[in-house]
């Protein structure tokens, strides 16, 4: 691995130190009628920092990451942005806190409007946040546009003329459109071509290079979340049973379920033996 | 010793209308064998699965080619691109049996799972309806469900998916056929059930002897599940052979481009890398390679002019100019650091 | 399989003009749209012009299609009538659209206490008969056409309040509009700009079917006397009228009676046609 590799596998784990991050999930709790999502889970990212919480269906990991954004209030606990309590935002306050905190979902065609431009998909943001008027709306979407791997001229187009991994690009630009201090990326690779993934991961790791923003990454797939994680964070069952430094997690897993799920991914070098042998 | 081949794909070309989707396949499947069909989204793997049991969305048909289904001293094989309906319906579960991503879109919600597997023994082994449900519990033990006595009599959506894809395969199974094809199979199930899945494929494979046909885009599933592979691009083959031979030394650009491109890689250390570009769109195929768009390795004139002929050396296929000399500068292998 | 989609891409409207019963139903929509439109242009008399020498005549070269009881003529009054009860129809289904649409949105975004009470009264609504709702309206409000289609509207909003509320609650549960959510869009935005053109082709389904719905409705209204007031014409006043010379005239009945017939199947078609369309468009793999 490369040098900066390792130099933030190394600030990842001093951050682990520190009493609070950038954003911060305290204690959360979420019930849905009398199962229990999520039980009582906290950690925190830094600023440039990439956590990634994986586990399987039914973890919880999708319900922490709704609560992260305040798409669902959680029944106990704080998401603090800043040291600021986000479920006792309201209204236009909320709204306007919103800009700080954006998300990037898995389905790349579902999360955008199939009706509306991607120009427009991409703009709305700028719209409710920045004062621009709409020519300088359109240059940053220009230049978002090519920022994420696209031209400029596609904000014309609607969402299904684009391939999943170009939706996924459009996604990801308007969530980066207002320079967001935290992106929580839900499952951004698992419906995507092998061939498309990297191309995704390669972009998030260098817009979190540029921008320094911090991120919460949610897969079920170890192996996705190897090359962009600073910190990992293994979900079962509404706990977090393990979280720990990246290399550690792979290399010296310390909860059993850690271990099975290593050794879960699936290896290129496996060979099944010849039929016309056996 | 070669076992004797159960299905021969042989020319097959599927249309949707005037937009050509594949494009003269060919393969063969013998008996306790496992065959992956591997490719991206729109590369035609599902088209031509589909094709085999005459499934083929509406609007898309075979345009040339057949598929014959052969049975041991059976001297005239079933072509099952111009069987009938009812031909295809009485081989379709029992002769070959397909098992798709989503189980639940396979199981009937309102039938009891003991009941769905029975129902498939008495249309197509005539079994009366005592022998079915008591086989019917058999198959659900074998397929390692828990207390299958009590659980046949519970309906789909109180299994989990990976139960639910146990049942199908049950379901699948339940008549012994000679082919088995799986479509994505655990594509939609979690990581740790992703690998019980495929190990009871393997296991309930070697132990009926049938041959398998896995329709994948994952070449993390097929490296210890299948025997073969064919690897598919823009509706054509572009390259076959055993999975050993074609992880180790590609003979495709684009397998090897794929190969380096699962994020399995990262497990090893290395980075996984991305494959610029996209798939071109079906109905504007390029003169020459489909991927020379996209090859790092492609050389104008010798690429991108002509149609490139699949060229078969032994048990390897490769549709490729290049290959030859790519493969002589080992261009197409990983970085060393040597596999095991 | 996004390969299909991609290789026939055809328009609904190709696809609506493929079918002939539909086109020609098309056809007959912009006839009638044009004609109520220039009514008065190319009427041949004055509508309401009384002839007393020449009453309940037979098609002749001043009057191609003959004259009624007063000696009016038929073409022009039928002309004219096209403007009246198509008007009128237009005006029920857009009191209609405006009621039910913006609460079926609400409810069926929100849900909970919002759907439960909204729903609730649009229930209330539809289990009474709707042409008895709309006569008690009419006359409590007093005989008038713009009361009698108004009152009609009314009675046809729950149905558009139940379109919209159902697909609302399809399209709540998609992640575009959590993506907006998260972007920091109002309710009111989210409702506008991401729900609304989402829900839009079957309300215009809708809206074509009511349409049909709707001209029944001002005949009935109108052949009752609640509708259109004399001299005024609208097709079910014309039929009202001539139901009492029958026998002497039984035209009179027969040319606007074809006419209604002619017209609501037309929206019936084209609705119908629609929704075929957009079901096909909607099973097919993405």
């Amino acid at each position: 691995m490369s040098g900066a590799e390792q130099a933030r596998g190394g600030g990842a784990s001093g951050q682990e130190q520190r009493a609070g991050g950038l954003l911060e999930a305290r204690g959360l709790v979420k019930t849905f009628g009398r199962r229990p999502a999520v039980r009582d889970v906290s950690f925190a990212v830094g600023a440039g920092e990439t956590l990634a919480i994986v586990g399987e269906s039914g973890s919880g990991k999708s319900t922490t990451a709704r609560m992260l954004v305040g798409l669902l209030r959680p029944d106990r606990g704080q998401v603090l942005l800043d040291g600021d309590d986000l479920a006792r935002l309201r209204g236009r306050a909320l709204r306007a806190r919103r800009k700080d905190l954006q998300m990037v979902f898995q389905d790349p065609l579902g999360s955008l409007n199939p009706a509306t431009r991607v120009g427009a998909s991409i703009a709305e943001p700028l719209l409710l946040h920045t004062g621009l008027d709409a020519a300088a709306r359109r240059d940053r979407v220009a230049e978002l546009l090519r920022q994420v791997g696209l031209r400029p001229e596609h904000a014309d187009r609607l969402p299904r003329a684009f391939s999943g991994g170009q939706r996924q690009r459009i996604a990801i630009a308007r969530a980066i459109a207002c320079g967001p201090r935290v992106l929580i990326c839900d499952e951004p690779v698992s419906a995507l071509d092998v061939s498309t993934q990297a191309q995704i991961l390669d972009l998030l790791a260098g817009l979190r290079e540029a921008t320094g923003f911090g991120c919460v990454f949610i897969s079920h797939d170890l192996a996705v979340v190897r090359l962009v994680a600073d910190r990992i964070g293994v979900m079962r069952g509404g706990e977090l049973v393990e979280l720990g430094p990246a290399e550690q997690i792979y290399t010296d897993p310390r909860h059993k379920y850690t271990r099975e799920l290593v050794a879960a991914v699936p290896s290129l070098t496996a060979r099944r033996g010849s039929h016309e042998r056996s | 010793m070669t076992a004797e081949q159960v299905l021969e794909v042989d020319g097959l070309s599927i249309a949707a209308g005037p937009v050509p989707l594949v494009h003269d396949v060919s393969f063969r499947l013998r008996a306790g064998e496992a065959l992956a069909l591997v490719g991206e989204s729109g590369s035609g793997k599902s088209m031509t699965a589909l094709a085999l049991l005459g499934l083929l969305p509406r609007g898309v048909a075979v345009t040339a080619g057949s598929v014959r289904l052969l049975e041991p001293g059976d001297p005239s094989p079933l072509d099952l691109v111009t069987a009938g309906s009812r031909t295809l319906a009485d081989v379709r579960g029992r002769r070959v049996a397909m098992v798709f991503q989503d189980p639940m879109a396979s199981l009937n919600p309102s039938i009891t799972v003991g009941e769905q597997i029975a129902e498939v023994l008495r249309r197509h082994l005539g079994m009366g309806r005592a022998p079915a449900a008591r086989q019917a519990v058999d198959l659900l033990g074998a397929v390692g469900i828990k207390e299958p006595g009590r659980r046949a009599g519970d309906h789909p959506h109180t299994f989990s998916g990976g139960m639910r894809q146990r049942a199908v395969i049950a379901m699948a199974l339940a008549c012994e056929p000679a082919v088995l094809i799986a479509d994505e199979p655990t594509t939609a199930l979690d990581v740790t059930i992703q690998a019980q899945i495929l190990d009871l494929l393997v296991r309930m494979q070697d132990e009926l002897g049938m041959a398998m046909l896995l329709v994948t885009h994952d070449l993390g599933v097929v490296a210890g599940t299948c025997h073969r592979l064919a690897v598919m691009y823009a509706g054509r083959l572009v390259e076959a052979g055993a999975v050993g031979e074609v992880f180790d030394d590609p003979a495709h650009p684009y397998t090897s481009a794929l190969l380096a491109a699962a994020p399995e890689n990262a497990m090893r250390g290395r980075k996984p890398q991305a494959i610029l570009g996209t798939v071109p769109a079906p109905g504007e195929p390029p003169p020459g390679c489909a991927f020379s768009s996209r090859c790092a390795h492609a050389l104008p004139d010798a690429c991108d002019t002509a149609p490139i002929e699949l060229v078969r050396s032994g048990s390897r296929s490769v549709r490729c100019a290049r290959s030859a000399e790519l493969r002589e500068l080992q261009e197409l292998r990983e970085p060393a650091e040597a596999t095991p | 399989m996004t390969a299909i989609t991609a290789a026939r891409r055809d328009t609904l409207g190709r696809r609506l003009a493929g079918r002939r019963d539909v086109a020609l139903a098309l056809g007959v929509l912009v006839v009638l749209t044009l004609v109520a439109l220039a009514a008065p242009l190319i009427a041949p008399h004055d509508p309401v012009d009384q002839d007393l020498l020449h009453r309940l005549e037979g098609p002749s070269a001043a009057h191609w299609l003959g004259t009624d009881e007063s000696g009016r003529d038929v073409l022009s009054r039928l002309l004219h009538g096209t403007r009246v009860s198509l008007g009128a129809s237009l005006l029920a289904v857009s009191v209609a659209t405006v009621c039910g649409v913006p609460l079926g949105l609400l409810a069926g975004y929100l849900g909970r206490g919002a759907d439960l009470v909204l729903s609730r009264v649009a229930d209330a609504l539809l289990s009474i008969p709707g042409l008895v709702l709309a006569i008690a309206i009419a006359t409590a409000l007093g005989p008038s056409l713009t009361n009698a289609m108004i009152a009609v509207g009314v009675v046809y909003a729950p149905g558009f309040y139940r379109v919209a509320r159902g697909a609302t609650m399809t399209v709540r549960g998609q992640t575009y509009i959590q993506a907006a959510i998260t972007t920091g869009c109002s309710t009111t935005r989210i409702l506008w700009r991401h729900v609304l053109p989402n829900v839009g082709t079957p309300l215009i389904v809708k809206v074509f079917l009511t349409f049909g719905y709707a001209i029944l409705a001002e005949a009935s209204l109108s052949f009752l006397g609640l509708g259109v007031q004399p001299p005024l014409a609208s097709w079910g006043s014309m039929l009202k009228r001539a139901v009492r010379y029958l026998e002497q005239e039984p035209m009179l009945v027969v040319l606007p009676g074809l006419v209604i017939l002619v017209a609501v199947l037309a929206f019936n078609t084209v609705g119908d046609g629609l929704r075929d369309a957009l079901a096909r468009r909607d099973r097919e793999p993405s």
